[in-house]
């Protein structure tokens, strides 16, 4: 593709000279019903996404620090959720879908949530001491202003495009996917459409290891490819996966994060789970990032699946308008849609990136590396001691 | 006119033909949605009154309520926690009666309790838990 090329420093030096500028992945998709790619490339410095949905794979490391006499935690609960405490002496992992033996709807993502707002939560671990650790037992109630580290760091987040989902038996089911009503009453998807992150660089090209990301309010880290990170997905026209394909393992500093980018929920029947605002700044560098970054919603399609059929298999492929239009048409049928996540809260999140960035106060940087180009996902193969598949 | 209602029986009246009364002597088209009634205890019915005459409503809701029954607008009846809410949309999906419905210009949610039926999908279905519905309290 064409002539302009803008270096990561070039765009630095004009956010620094206050010059560049710098849109929404929503507003950027809207001009380009009026401009060539060639002028959205010469206009344009700066492309701002954001979603604001349910990432199950979501949790925090917590250095407590030490008690006075020390104590190696074993066994933790907070709020009485389990943490995982085999990580040295006083350090955990708090899972966002950990439940509460007693109440299924309360769970890490809700203990997570208080902390980040502030919050205190109830400490207990035990131990069965040792000559440098002899402490047996511990309960105290602690706030992110008296551990050491609270570290967000999620496993899987961002999903690249994810299927929609619907459900032809003649019974309600209670998914992660939300309430899916029997004899394909509703469709329900779960993405930002064009201001979606990933769908803006489809081919991550100014994605990768150590790119800056707004995680939750505060200014993190990508850390690696996420887990069941997939380039085998096929793509349409526009390069766009047409079901949930790339990942991102983020990590960043939880106690500069915000519950309002940061929320507890639970999933009748499934279980909790934590909403998180995620957003990333895209530079345009060239005609070919502008390309991508005025995608707009008829041009990004996802795969209707039937998840009351094993293997939840495919019904149609849908574009985003059309499933943003509270509608879509299935087996003949009008059937009514609704998001999972919010996009009104995923605009807010673009705009506020935007003012960031504009501010210099979100930084622009180039991957440290480059996530995995080929990797695809195996299923768990169940085999015996001796080697025998079942 | 057309309203929901959500009637509360005590177990000593649930014997009385209380719908046959209202469509006799009130002129009132009764359609039951719903209906909870366990045999000698309490029970709750969700009907929709329609209505000519609203003065006749009125009257009528005043006699049942003069023979111990409750009677309260569905309206009143679901309640909606705004402050947790993120206007995800998750609700809108399973809200066949058209009260929860995303705006597809500012992506709010907005709430036409008047449409409600009170069937307790979107209590389920938030996954903030932002509805309540006291029906059968």
């Amino acid at each position: 593709m064409g002539q302009t090329k803008k270096s990561w420093d070039e765009i630095n030096a004009r956010i620094a000279a206050g010059s560049a500028v710098v849109a929404t992945a929503e507003e950027v998709a809207e001009m380009g019903k009026e401009l060539s790619t060639s002028e959205i490339a010469g206009k344009v410095d700066v492309v701002t996404t954001g979603t604001f949905g349910a990432m199950c794979s979501s949790g925090l490391f917590i250095n407590f620090g030490h008690p006075e006499p020390a104590i190696r935690m074993e066994r933790l609960t907070l709020d009485g959720v389990n943490a995982y405490g085999g990580i040295a002496a006083v350090d955990a992992y708090l899972g966002a879908t950990e439940v509460h033996p007693d109440d299924p709807r309360f769970g890490g993502a809700q203990v997570i949530e208080r902390l980040i707002d502030g919050q205190e939560v109830l400490l207990r671990a035990s131990a069965k001491g040792t000559d440098c650790y002899p402490r047996k037992e511990i309960e105290t109630l602690i706030r992110k202003d008296r551990v050491n580290e609270l570290i967000l760091c999620n496993p899987r987040n961002a999903y690249q495009n994810y299927p929609a989902a619907t459900n032809s038996t003649h019974k309600t089911l209670h998914t992660y996917m939300g309430t899916l009503l029997p004899t394909c009453l509703n469709v329900n998807y779960s993405t930002s459409g064009c201001l979606s992150p990933l769908l803006n660089d489809p081919y991550l090209r100014t994605i990768g290891v150590g790119s800056p990301v707004f995680l939750a309010g505060a200014t993190g880290s990508v850390a690696w490819n996420g887990t069941q990170f997939n380039t085998s997905k096929p793509r349409n026209d526009r390069g766009v996966p047409l079901s949930n394909a790339a990942t991102l393992m983020l990590v960043g500093n939880a106690k500069e994060m915000s519950a309002e980018w940061l929320r507890a929920a639970y999933f009748e029947l499934y279980g909790t789970t934590l909403y998180l605002g995620v957003g990333f700044a895209i530079p345009v560098l060239d005609e070919d990032l502008a390309y991508r970054v005025s995608i707009r919603n008829e041009n990004i399609e996802t795969t209707v699946c039937d998840y009351g059929i094993d293997g939840h298999p495919a019904l149609r492929i849908a574009n985003y308008a059309e499933l943003m239009s509270g509608s879509i048409e299935l087996r003949g049928k009008k059937v009514r849609t609704a998001p999972l996540s919010s996009l009104r809260k995923a605009r807010e999140l673009a705009q506020e990136l935007k003012r960031r960035v504009i501010a210099g106060s979100f930084p622009l940087s180039p991957p440290a590396r480059a996530l995995p180009e080929h990797s695809s996902v195996r299923g768990l193969e169940i085999v015996d001691a001796r080697g025998r598949k079942a | 006119m057309k309203g929901k209602y959500v009637l509360s029986y005590a177990a000593e009246t649930v014997s009385e033909p209380i719908l046959w009364k209202l469509v006799k002597e009130y002129d009132i088209r009764v359609n039951i949605l719903r209906a909870e009634i366990s045999p000698g205890q309490e029970g709750n019915l969700l009907v929709e009154f329609d209505v000519e005459d609203e003065r006749k409503l009125a009257t009528a809701i005043e006699w049942i309520e003069s023979i111990g029954v409750g009677c309260v607008n569905v309206a009143k009846r679901l309640s909606w926690n705004e402050v947790l809410c993120v206007d995800c949309g998750a609700c809108s999906g399973v809200c066949l009666s058209g009260a929860l419905t995303l705006n597809r210009s500012d992506w709010k949610l907005a709430v036409d309790r008047d449409k409600c039926t009170a069937c307790g999908l979107c209590v389920v279905a938030c996954p903030f838990r932002c509805f309540a519905l006291d029906f059968g309290e």
